[in-house]
């Protein structure tokens, strides 16, 4: 496998496009333009920006579910006005600013549901996968990216049980941070590595250095390969949040904060430039020509969904939104 | 009274090579079971030797240490006190203080053949004990904690000098340009894949060239791909450069576990300790060192791969048992 240029400066792009927007939704939620609780990615921007690559780059159809750190892959799958207005609950949302991006779904998009409630989305996600080889759909798989707090539900073993029994052509994704929520991994499991958990049903599994995005894409591509020959898989990717679990979370009350030594080390943006800078790809006046230019996209992406109307109160109450059928159609 | 390094290193033996082929497993519970076993085969023979284990942050050493919290052998363990990253350099750091500071008699090394590199950045003269917990490896072999921890004893209490242990074993020096230098130890491959990530090398077409310091046929990957042409052992004072042709199916490898590969030669050559090859790839690519894309170069780069006597001294476990035996290490 080889990355050709464009292709390298294209992740990086997507690294900074991730960084940008994390930042903003920090910007917006302390400006008190966003309500709610946001869980941005930052930090962790290599598996996101690796994965929106890998969706991209495969031969196959990708229907994937979103996680509550992956705004920018939701909002690549969905597209970036409808997310971001989706986030800020207007009325131009994905769906009608109603959901939120918690509970976004598209599936015309490819977009599967992903549930706030933790463990619910690797079974609905398997079942999905369960239906495409079901229905004879071929070179078609499910990537389902979760964190390792959810390693800790029992559904996600039941899922990955199911997977492996019935040859499933999915692709779980454990995003290890070694933090849930407000429970460092060491409280939560015994077993630091997680995609051991997968093993132990029966899949073939690997874990790799989260923080490297073009080790995320690699590692991807393979996974979504795997997956399409109806070998189920998991592949987890080790990363640190930075961050509290959510903008504003107080995070050094529970966490030691001695993880933050050293951490432009990790950092995948920096990792990502020093590495275009010692294969002579791209120099310094090209990071902050990206950096200036996804600025700017962004700026103006969150003004314009800021700025659209609020949904009304009808539309709350209007099943054919609030509900879907089986066919993702309205009622 | 002796000291003891010990690294153990907590991301051998699950890279991506799992999701394709049938490679072994080591998870790091079971790292943890044989840094006990390692512990407790050293602290059983007395010697009061100092015992020092990198940190890390899945603290692997502090499981070990509280598995055995009940034993008199855990009290002379420690985790040195030093900033870590959770990268390669880490050990390599490690080994460095071990050696300069602490004085360490013997190192020991559980990982893969990329773990054993590391430490061969800095370990110098001092002996290594190499405990396979990687990936299919050459360099580190299979070994029983308990008697890893016999060996590492005997060393220590001075019952064996270093010329018991023997001598220093090949290393290739590889330089990039005048940018960047680096070692391996078993082999040094020209890989046309251009960037490092998940760092393994999975297909055929991604390699080039070879140079190995030892191979055998029943070894795995480009060991076993040069071995199935001509057998060289670590003593041998040569190594072998391939030039690689994959349209030509004269030799079949195991170029991965239970993965075989057909291949072909244009260019064979033996290289004696103190001689070096030097290449100009028309392509951007990496050096993959010990089985993983590690070293970037690029298009109309001289990459200079020399092969020398500075690796490190390689402890033979069952040999170092056998003398440390025979010169009473038993006897109660």
């Amino acid at each position: 496998m080889k990355f050709t240029k464009d292709q390298m400066l294209k992740l990086y792009e997507e690294l900074v496009h991730v960084r940008t927007m994390n930042d903003k939704i920090v910007e917006f939620i302390f400006g008190g333009r966003i309500a709610g609780a946001i869980h941005p990615s930052l930090g962790q921007e290599a598996i996101v920006a690796g994965l929106m690559f890998a969706y991209e780059n495969t031969p196959y159809e990708v229907w994937r579910t979103g996680t509550h750190r992956q705004q920018a892959a939701m909002a690549r799958t969905v597209g970036l006005d409808g997310f971001l207005a989706e986030l800020m609950n207007r009325a131009t949302g994905t769906v009608h600013g109603i959901a939120g991006e918690y509970h976004l779904v598209k599936l015309d998009k490819k977009l599967l549901p992903h549930s706030g409630v933790l463990g619910v989305t690797p079974p609905t996600a398997t079942g999905f996968a369960w239906s495409l080889k079901l229905g004879g759909k071929t070179n078609a798989v499910v990537s389902c990216p979760f964190g390792d707090g959810m390693m800790s539900e029992g559904y996600v073993y039941e899922a990955m049980n199911i997977a492996s029994i019935h040859k499933v052509p999915i692709l779980f994704i454990i995003e290890n941070n070694g933090m849930a929520m407000s429970t460092p991994l060491e409280w939560e499991s015994p077993i630091e590595d997680l995609y051991l958990r997968g093993i132990s049903a029966g899949m073939k599994g690997s874990s790799i250095d989260g923080n490297d995005v073009e080790a995320v894409v690699e590692a991807t591509l393979e996974g979504l390969d795997q997956a399409a020959k109806y070998n189920p898989n998991v592949i987890e990717m080790k990363t640190i949040r930075w961050g509290g679990h959510f903008v504003g979370d107080k995070q050094e009350v529970y966490r030691d904060m001695s993880f933050q030594e050293g951490l432009e080390k990790h950092d995948p943006v920096i990792r990502y430039e020093q590495t275009l800078l010692e294969r002579g790809v791209a120099n310094e006046d090209h990071f902050a020509k990206v950096k200036a230019e996804q600025r700017k996209l962004l700026d103006a992406a969150f003004e314009k969904a800021v700025e659209a109307p609020f949904p009304k109160k009808e539309d709350f109450l209007n099943p054919n939104i609030v509900y879907t059928n089986t066919d993702g159609l309205p009622l | 009274m002796g000291t003891i390094g010990i690294v153990v290193n907590p991301n051998s033996g699950k890279d991506i090579r799992r999701l394709v082929t049938h490679a072994t497993m080591i998870d790091n519970l079971e790292k943890v079971n044989i840094l006990c076993r390692i512990i407790m085969g050293i602290g059983s023979l007395g010697g009061n030797h100092d015992i020092y284990i990198i940190p890390d942050r899945f603290r692997l050493g502090r499981a070990a240490m509280r598995d055995l919290q009940d034993t008199e052998e855990v009290k002379r363990v420690q985790i040195l006190d030093m900033v870590y990253f959770d990268q390669q350099d880490d050990t390599t750091k490690f080994t460095e203080i071990m050696v300069n500071e602490k004085k360490a008699d013997v190192m020991i090394v559980m990982g893969g053949d990329g773990t054993s590199r590391a430490v061969a950045k800095a370990i110098g003269d001092v002996p290594l004990i190499a405990v396979s917990t990687g990936t299919n490896n050459v360099y580190p072999t299979m070994l029983e904690g308990t008697s890893v921890g016999f060996a590492a004893a005997a060393i220590a209490s001075g019952l064996l000098s270093r010329e018991d242990i023997g001598p220093r074993g090949k290393r290739i020096d590889i330089q990039v340009a005048d940018r960047r230098s680096d070692i391996a130890l078993v082999d040094a491959v020209f890989s046309t894949s251009n960037f490092v990530g998940a760092r393994a090398i999975l297909r055929n077409e991604e390699m080039d060239s070879v140079l190995v310091t030892q191979c055998h046929p029943a070894n795995i990957g480009f060991s076993s791909l040069a071995g199935t042409i001509e057998m060289i052992t670590p003593d041998d004072d040569y190594g072998m450069f391939l030039d690689l042709n994959w349209n030509k199916h004269d030799y079949i490898c195991a170029i991965s576990a239970g993965v075989m590969l057909k291949f072909g030669v244009d260019e064979k050559k033996m290289l004696k300790v103190g001689e070096s090859i030097t290449q100009k790839p028309d392509y951007d690519g990496t050096v993959a060192v010990d089985g993983e894309r590690e070293v970037p170069f690029r298009a109309g780069d001289d990459v200079t791969l020399t092969l020398t006597r500075n690796g490190p001294r390689k402890v033979d476990v069952r040999k170092a048992v056998e003398l440390g035996a025979k010169r009473g290490m038993f006897k109660v």
